[in-house]
């Protein structure tokens, strides 16, 4: 979706997306620093080892889609 | 003693409320801006191709758009639309307005279209704006922003008093007597003086917001708002404000006197106000000692000694409301990014959107009722009620950020140059097909050398190894790495022979 939006220059609404996406991140952060530690029973890294690869590697699939197809 | 901190969770929403209100804003802005131009555009003669009226059958409704097409010519090149208004495309559910445009607008007719210089197969044949949605949505808007920002000055206000009620020497034992008859009162007072104040609303909205939001008022035909409906729409607008002003009146003999935290019922369980800490002892009734003595402040963790982490039930039952906090604030930015699209974004219904939130919510609430394992959870807590030095506990896992900056530098880095292309709304070309087939695989090569040299210097200098995701992104950046190549260099050879693009 982020891809589209780039493609459409959509700029407020991709700044909204991506700070929506930061925040979730900030979030878990704090709370879990708050929790001492622990966030949903959890290490707080795996969420970001995990969601912020994944995010790169499926913005990568789209634009790659985008940038040679389209 | 570390000061303690009066919990700051509300803010979240306030937050929340304003990013949206801003969004709205902004969107309703960039649109109206961009309708209005539409009145700036030039006029060229066109011709419809086809003109019916469609009846779209929802459940419960059904309501009538028109199906139209129109042809006409913009410096020699013939262009197609079937853009009616940039405010409502097909003129969907406009009542008797859509029914007139088609009488109007037969086949064949000839009709004057307005059309975007830069974009010239961007058309209408009803150029301007629907200013008064624009602005109602961006009032709504500012609402939003303004009650955020209110909040959490109040929020911010009360702050000292909170702080400084939590660490009172004497918060343990302070303790207020208040009525249980009182306090329950006060709660479902509030709570349907506040549901009541809501439905008024909706209600008055209901009454008057349809003829105001169905076409710009300048069309003629468009509806004109009865003074039954004002009348009903002030009524309504009224009868919210008086019941909101009911809620917080009435809802006072549930709050705490000391902090004005409003209770909930769960005061009867716990006795203890959950803004500051006071102990509320019930009118009339004799406190059990017993009881008193073991309930368990969670502010009077004073014992030096080392607790048993506490293992965590297969469910949770009852309210919890740090879980609740984590787990609603955890899907509130998932749930808040779809219902952004959908209320946004053209590609995607609101329809959709709502799919996605509702599964998300569920999702949520799959994680609060069932918890994961505690083994993390036991793990952290003996290791901080325990004292012992950080390094020497189990599973303790060495700095990550740098490496995993390394490994992510060649995705993030042809992402942001692909952005780029798409930006410019173009396609890659057979030279820049091959200088990624292979430059890429070369970042990735870079990327794994530095952070071998990287983990063998850890390894030296004893320090713990790095999470396992780690290891486990840096393997999947080698089979990206070679996915992509190989896929580039496909296409690049297809490209040459002249096949795929």
């Amino acid at each position: 979706m982020a891809v589209r939006l780039v493609h459409q220059h959509e700029i407020g609404l991709l700044v909204a997306t991506q700070a929506i996406w930061l925040l979730s991140l900030a979030y878990i952060h704090v709370r879990s620093k708050r929790a001492g530690g622990v966030f949903l029973e959890t290490d707080p890294d795996l969420y970001y080892g995990f969601s912020i690869p994944c995010y790169i590697v499926a913005l990568l699939f789209v634009a790659c889609f985008y940038s040679v197809f389209r | 003693m570390s000061e303690k901190h009066p919990s700051r969770s509300i803010l979240v929403i306030y937050v929340i409320a304003i990013l949206l209100g801003t969004g709205l804003i902004t969107r309703q802005a960039g649109m109206l801006q961009t309708q209005k131009a539409s009145l700036q555009w030039p006029v060229v003669s066109g011709t419809i191709l086809n003109s019916e009226l469609v009846n779209v059958r929802g459940r419960r409704s059904s309501s009538d758009r028109c199906d139209v097409t129109y042809s006409y010519t913009v410096n020699g090149t013939k262009q197609t639309s079937r853009q009616i208004s940039l405010w409502n495309p097909n003129l969907g559910a406009c009542g008797q307005i859509t029914r007139t445009f088609v009488t109007d607008h037969p086949a064949g007719s000839t009709v004057g279209v307005y059309y975007d210089p830069e974009h010239p197969e961007n058309a209408v044949l009803i150029p301007g704006a629907f200013e008064r949605e624009s602005w109602l949505l961006m009032g709504m808007g500012g609402f939003g922003v303004l009650g955020g920002i209110g909040g959490i000055v109040i929020r911010l206000r009360k702050e000292p008093r909170l702080r400084a009620l939590l660490n009172d020497p004497a918060a343990e034992i302070r303790t207020v007597t208040l009525n249980r008859s009182d306090i329950t009162r006060g709660i479902d007072s509030f709570v349907g003086s506040f549901l009541a104040a809501g439905l008024s609303g909706i209600l008055a909205m209901a009454i008057c917001l349809p003829p105001l939001l169905t076409v710009p008022p300048s069309l003629p035909g468009a509806p004109v708002v009865q003074p039954w409906q004002w009348s009903g729409g002030a009524v309504g607008v009224a009868a919210a404000f008086l019941f909101l002003r009911r809620a917080f009146r009435q809802g006072r003999s549930a709050q705490c006197p000391l902090c004005g935290n409003l209770l909930n019922k769960t005061v009867f369980t716990t006795a203890r106000c959950k803004g500051c800490g006071t102990r509320i002892r019930f009118q009339g009734e004799v406190p059990d000692s017993e009881e008193n003595e073991a309930y368990q402040s969670p502010f009077a963790s004073t014992s030096q000694e080392p607790e048993e982490p506490t293992p965590r039930p297969a469910t949770v039952a009852g309210f919890q409301d740090n879980r609740l906090m984590d787990v609603v604030g955890f899907m509130a930015f998932p749930v808040g990014f779809m219902i952004l699209l959908g209320v946004f974004h053209k590609g995607i219904g609101l329809g959709l959107a709502t799919i996605f939130a509702v599964l998300l919510s569920i999702l949520g609430a799959v994680y609060y009722f069932y918890p994961q394992s505690s083994e993390a959870e036991t793990k952290k807590a003996t290791s901080r009620a325990g004292g012992s030095n950080p390094d020497e506990s189990e599973g303790k896992c060495g700095p990550f950020w740098v490496n995993f900056s390394i490994i992510l530098a060649p995705p993030a880095g042809l992402l942001s140059y692909l952005l780029y292309v798409i930006w410019l709304h173009r396609t890659l070309n057979p030279h820049e097909l091959i200088g990624v087939a292979i430059g890429f695989p070369l970042g990735v090569w870079g990327a794994s050398s530095l952070c071998r040299l990287r983990f063998a210097r850890d390894e030296a200098m004893k320090v713990p190894n790095p999470p396992q995701f780690v290891t486990v992104t840096l393997l999947a950046l080698w089979l990206v790495g070679a996915f992509f190549s190989l896929g580039f260099l496909l296409i690049c050879l297809l490209s040459l022979l002249g096949g795929a693009r």
